[in-house]
Formats: C-alpha cells, sequence, structure tokens
C-alpha cells in the first residue's frame, strides 16, 4: 500500500542553520508515528514542512501518493494540533470546532451534527456553548483535537500537545489520543521529547538528532536494537563501553573492553579489529545469583548503591577497572553493600554493538 | 466586624499595618490627583457656574439662562456640533484606513534599525511645532502649492484643486498628527497576538483574507477601539490646526470658543465648553462600553 505521507531527502534551513537535514520517511495509512528527538532536533520544523507551515529548503513531501509540496496549508488534507494549542480565543468552544467547517461552507445543520459528534468523541459533551477562558487545561486540549479531527484529515499533525499538562493527566490523555487514534483509524504524526509518551503510544517512532533521521523502528526495536549510539543513550539508559572486535563464535561477535572479553548477539558481524561500543542496559546486567551462567559473566565489586523506589540501582566495577550500572527490582536488592564482592553479568542477546 | 472589639490590642496593631501596606500606593497618586483636582474638575465647575451667571468677574452675578438658551435654539450652532462630529469622524475613519496597515507592517518588522526608522517617520510630526507644521501643508496644500502644481503638470487635474480652507484641508493635517495615536495602541496590541492562532486558522482551511476577516481582525479590536477613541477626542477639542487650515472658513466647536473669547462673550463661550466636554464623555462611554466588550472576548490584557 502506498504510504500516506512521504517525505523525500527534506531539508530545512534558516540562514545558516540546518534544521532539516536530507530526511526521507514513508508514513502507512492509519498508523501512529512520533518524531521524537531533543529539542532542537529538527521534529517540530519537520512536523510543519508536512502540514505546509514551513516550505521545505530541498526534497519533496508527499500526501497519499501526491506532491503536495507547493500546496498552501489551507489546502491540505492534514490539521495540526499545536503545542500551545492555539484556540481562537474569541470564539465559543462551538465555533472553535466549526472554524474549518464554516471555511468549507458546510450547512449549518451539518456544523451543528458534527461539532457534536466532536466533541462526544473527545469526551467534552454539553461544552459547545463556553467560552475558551472557562475551560481547564485539559478541556482545551480536547477541543483543540476536536477542533482538528472534525474536518476528517487525512492526516493529524501532534506537535507535543500535552506538553503543558500535569503527569497524571498527561498520562491518562495519552490512552485516550492512542484508542482515539485506534478507534478513526486516522494517520497520527506525534511529535514529542519524551521518549517514555513515543515508546507508550507509537506504532512506529522515527529518533531525530541534529536535523537527520538516527532510525526509525517499533517502540521494541528503538529499545531493543537501538543502531546508533544516540539512540541507545537517547531512549532509555544504557552502559557505554569502547571496545574491539577479536572474533566471531556461537555466540555471536566476540569483543574485547580493557581486557574483557564481551560476546555480543550481533546481526551483521563487524570485521575483526573495527572498533565498536557496546551497550547494555542496566536492567539487563544481572548480579549476584541472578547471573546463572551468562557467558558474559565476572567477578566484581559493588561501588555503590541507590535507592530510587521500585528499583535499586548499583554501581559495579569489574576486574580490568570496567565500571557498569546494573538495575535490581527493590525485593531482589537486599544485601547489596558498597564494597561486596559480587559477581555481574548479562546475555549476548542483550549487547548491542554498535559502530564507532 | 464584631469580632474587630475582642481582637487582641496586637493583632489589632497588625490590621493596621496591613491596611497602611494596602494603601501603599495612594501618596503615588496624590500629586496627579491634585492637579487634576485644581487644574480640571475646579475649572470646569467655574465654567459651568461662569454660564449661568454673566458678568461674574465685574461682581454683580445675576443668575440666568440666556447663553443655553442661545446655543441650544439656534440651528446655526447645531450646525457647528454637526460639523465638528463629522470632522472627527472623517478623521477618525481615514486615520485608522491608513494606521491599521502601518501598524501591521511596522509589527512585521524584524530588524530593529528599520523599526526604529519607522517610528521615528511616523512620530516626527508631534516633534514639529503644530503652528510651523500647519503653514507647512498649507504651503504644499494652496492653490499654487506643491501638490496641485504636480497634479497639474501630470495632467491628473486641470484647474488647481480647493485643498485648503476647507474641511479636506483639516482631515489631512488632522490625520498626519494623529496617525502616531492611532497605530500605536494597534501595533500594541498585534504584538500581543499569539502567532500560532494565525498558523492555526490557515491550517484549518482559511486564505490569508478569511484569517485576517476571522482572527486577527476581531482580535485586534480592542487596539482599533483605543486608538479611535484618542483620535476621536483629540479631534473634536483641536483648535489651531482646523482653526489655520479651515481659515475661517469652517466653523467648529473650538473655533466658537475662541471667537466668544476674543468678544469677550464668557457664558457663550463657557456654555460651548461644557457642551464640548459632554461630546466628549458620552462618545467615550458609549465606546468604553464597546471596548469592555471587545476585551472579554478577545482576551488581551488591557495596555
Amino acid at each position: 500500500m502506498e504510504p500516506d505521507v512521504e517525505l523525500r531527502e527534506v531539508s530545512k534551513h534558516f540562514d545558516a542553520v540546518v534544521a532539516v537535514d536530507r530526511v526521507s520517511l514513508q508514513i502507512r495509512r492509519g498508523e501512529f508515528f512520533s518524531l521524537l528527538g531533543p529539542s532542537g532536533c529538527g521534529k517540530t520544523t519537520t512536523l510543519r514542512i508536512i502540514g505546509g507551515l514551513e516550505y521545505p529548503s530541498a526534497g519533496e513531501v508527499l500526501l497519499r501518493g501526491a506532491d503536495v509540496t507547493d500546496v498552501p496549508p489551507y489546502r491540505r488534507a492534514t490539521n495540526m494540533v499545536f503545542q500551545q494549542l492555539a484556540l481562537f480565543p474569541h470564539l465559543t468552544v462551538f465555533e472553535n470546532i466549526a472554524f474549518g467547517l464554516r471555511l468549507r461552507r458546510v450547512s449549518s445543520a451539518g456544523i451543528t451534527r458534527k461539532v457534536e459528534e466532536a466533541l462526544q468523541l473527545v469526551d467534552l459533551p454539553g461544552y459547545a456553548a463556553r467560552e475558551i477562558h472557562q475551560l481547564s487545561g485539559g478541556q482545551k486540549q480536547r477541543v483543540a483535537i476536536a477542533r482538528a479531527l472534525v474536518n476528517e484529515p487525512a492526516v493529524l499533525l501532534l506537535d507535543e500537545p500535552l506538553g503543558a499538562l500535569d503527569l497524571k493527566l498527561r498520562l491518562q490523555m495519552q490512552e485516550e489520543l492512542k484508542a482515539l487514534q485506534q478507534r478513526l483509524g486516522t494517520t497520527f504524526i506525534y511529535v514529542t521529547h519524551d521518549q517514555g509518551e513515543a515508546l507508550t503510544m507509537s506504532d512506529r517512532i522515527a529518533v531525530m538528532n541534529a536535523g537527520r533521521v538516527e532510525q526509525v523502528g517499533s517502540s521494541q526495536e528503538i529499545y531493543a536494537r537501538p543502531r546508533t549510539r544516540f539512540v541507545a543513550g537517547f531512549i532509555g539508559e544504557a552502559n557505554f563501553l569502547n571496545g574491539q572486535v577479536v572474533g566471531s563464535g556461537q555466540h555471536g561477535v566476540l569483543v574485547e573492553v580493557d581486557g574483557l572479553r564481551i560476546w555480543a548477539a550481533a546481526d551483521d558481524v563487524p570485521p575483526a579489529g573495527a572498533p565498536v561500543t557496546i551497550s547494555v542496559r542496566p536492567e539487563h546486567v544481572k548480579i549476584g545469583a541472578a547471573v546463572g551462567d551468562a557467558p558474559n559473566r565476572w567477578n566484581g565489586r559493588i561501588q555503590g548503591v541507590t535507592f530510587m523506589g521500585a528499583i535499586v540501582r548499583a554501581r559495579v566495577t569489574l576486574a580490568g577497572g570496567v565500571a557498569l550500572t546494573a538495575e535490581v527490582q527493590n525485593d531482589a536488592a537486599g544485601g547489596l553493600q558498597p564494597g561486596a564482592a559480587i559477581a555481574a553479568g548479562w546475555l549476548p542477546r542483550h549487547t548491542v554493538v554498535l559502530a564507532r | 466586624m464584631a469580632h474587630a472589639a475582642v481582637l487582641p490590642a496586637s493583632a489589632r496593631r497588625r490590621g493596621w499595618r496591613a491596611l497602611l501596606r494596602r494603601k501603599a500606593h495612594v501618596p503615588l497618586l496624590a500629586p496627579a490627583v491634585a492637579l487634576s483636582i485644581a487644574v480640571f474638575w475646579v475649572c470646569m465647575a467655574v465654567l459651568v457656574v461662569m454660564s449661568v451667571y454673566p458678568f461674574l468677574a465685574a461682581g454683580t452675578p445675576r443668575f440666568t439662562l440666556m447663553a443655553w438658551r442661545r446655543f441650544l435654539t439656534d440651528p446655526f450652532y447645531w450646525g457647528v456640533v454637526v460639523e465638528t462630529l463629522k470632522i472627527a469622524g472623517i478623521v477618525t475613519v481615514a486615520s485608522l484606513l491608513i494606521g491599521y496597515p502601518t501598524a501591521y507592517a511596522i509589527s512585521k518588522i524584524r530588524r530593529p534599525g528599520l523599526a526604529l526608522a519607522a517610528y521615528v517617520v511616523l512620530f516626527a510630526p508631534i516633534l514639529v511645532s503644530v503652528v510651523v507644521r500647519t503653514y507647512g501643508w498649507l504651503l504644499l496644500l494652496s492653490q499654487t502649492g506643491a501638490v496641485n502644481y504636480v497634479l497639474q503638470t501630470l495632467g491628473v487635474i486641470r484647474e488647481p484643486l480647493a485643498l485648503i480652507f476647507n474641511m479636506t484641508g483639516i482631515v489631512i493635517a488632522m490625520v498626519h498628527i494623529l496617525l502616531p495615536f492611532m497605530v500605536f495602541p494597534i501595533i500594541s496590541v498585534i504584538g500581543q497576538l499569539a502567532p500560532d492562532l494565525r498558523e492555526a486558522a490557515m491550517d484549518l482551511g482559511a486564505t490569508r483574507w478569511q484569517t485576517f476577516r476571522r482572527v486577527t481582525l476581531p482580535l485586534t479590536l480592542p487596539g482599533v477601539l483605543a486608538g479611535a477613541q484618542i483620535v476621536f477626542t483629540l479631534t473634536i477639542s483641536a483648535f489651531v490646526t482646523p482653526f489655520l487650515m479651515g481659515g475661517g472658513k469652517v466653523q467648529i466647536l473650538s473655533g466658537l470658543i475662541y471667537r466668544d473669547m476674543e468678544a469677550v462673550n464668557l457664558p457663550f463661550a463657557s456654555v460651548v465648553a461644557v457642551i464640548l466636554l459632554a461630546l466628549a464623555v458620552v462618545i467615550l462611554t458609549a465606546s468604553n462600553q464597546l471596548t469592555r466588550r471587545a476585551y472579554t472576548r478577545a482576551e488581551v490584557s488591557r495596555p
């Protein structure tokens, strides 16, 4: 099936600054797609290019197979939920939602019906007559979503729409947005700098850094098999160890780090002698009895223990001076004492090899 | 209040101190309030008294409504009221039509140097003496002035246009001087407008014109009303510019006051002055109602 939205080598320069650098993406119909990255990575600019609010310096934007690069925002089948919501303060909730319908000359009965439906959809029935300044933050959020969705866009663009909400409301809105997207089957493109938000909601994620797309994949792929050091560090936490490929065998690739020989299950095997970085998630580093007979297993010493609630974090130094962070469930953390000798290790399949 | 009596002394002292803190701004207002009372309210009261007690200065006051009767029963004076309001209305509308696009353009200037230059051009007329500026306009707009010369040379007109000693001249000169008072409030409201509102409108299908009509204009209405109020009230009370540009051929209320002061007809001059004030109050009150409605809708903080 042809992609709903396609970017081909899209770049955007603001004077000398390159905000978006040759980005190519294919976003499938009905997909919840996230653009994830730190602030200034170009994710919002990319979204605005899709919506037509920015004109790309180079490249093409396709919407359902048609080139829309030169189509102004008011003639694109996209609608945006803005970061600051951008609700019209001089209009009521009803008129805000009806704004797009009136411009398309929908009959007045049609407008009333569609606005009512949209308010039902975002769980705000009976709010039509309210003024915008009478609404709470969460209610404004819902109105902004209704105002965009009522136009039945091919693609809904969301620019960090939950950023202004407090944590509890944000988690609730995440669930509702995801449910809404599944119910409607509309393609959602969601910009966020919050990796948790992206992992929870997205079918696929594009991780962006410095104007480029670093990796595109499902939440699990991005988390379990990051392809660059940036992705591994930005999504979740990771221990990074620099070393060299020294060979391969039954467990995958053998990498030497400060005298330790570490097995890693790599998809494509780098040649021997190649400098690489190994990434291991703290929750995959097992300590004490939990290590079992993992091929990567060493004796070490606990340097420090940090209590973090449900989990406990331990700094462990292995023979050869390699230092790692391990995360242990609180109930398994009894008897972890700084200075105590302890075994530490992890499985080859939890070891990601990154080119350096 | 019943509890105040049984409060311990320390609590009452705290109450006093709190009251002092709350009223700390009162001394700051005192000079302005004193000046306003002495210069404005006392003088207006004297005017009202003088309008019904002729020859007050001469020492034989006698109550009479003669001056009021003369003004209110003579159609000529009603004509002057209408003429004054008409000039103020035209000047206000013309300032708005020129001022809104100007304010919009200036608010879009990104280079600080250019913005400063725009402000200098806009505010320059205020820096020049009113008499000098008005004579400048007389020279430019007279039968043999630069404007008529250029238009005749270009063949646009055959006979010179009458641009001075009539309402046209008054309007041109008044708009020139009052334009900044229209532009400034509008710039400040446009500056407060969130840029993503325009983007949201366009995203929802509005062309540039529809975005202006449905979003930008209604949200900048408070600035428009504020500017219109200032320009209107300054025009109905203006004297030097209408007097010189009108050349005695256009009768306005401030001109009547001048004429009657010259003729030492103090009661009649007082009547005209009080009527001028009443007109300003009525129009400001009415437009304030409009402004308040615009503000509650626009949710823009008052400048």
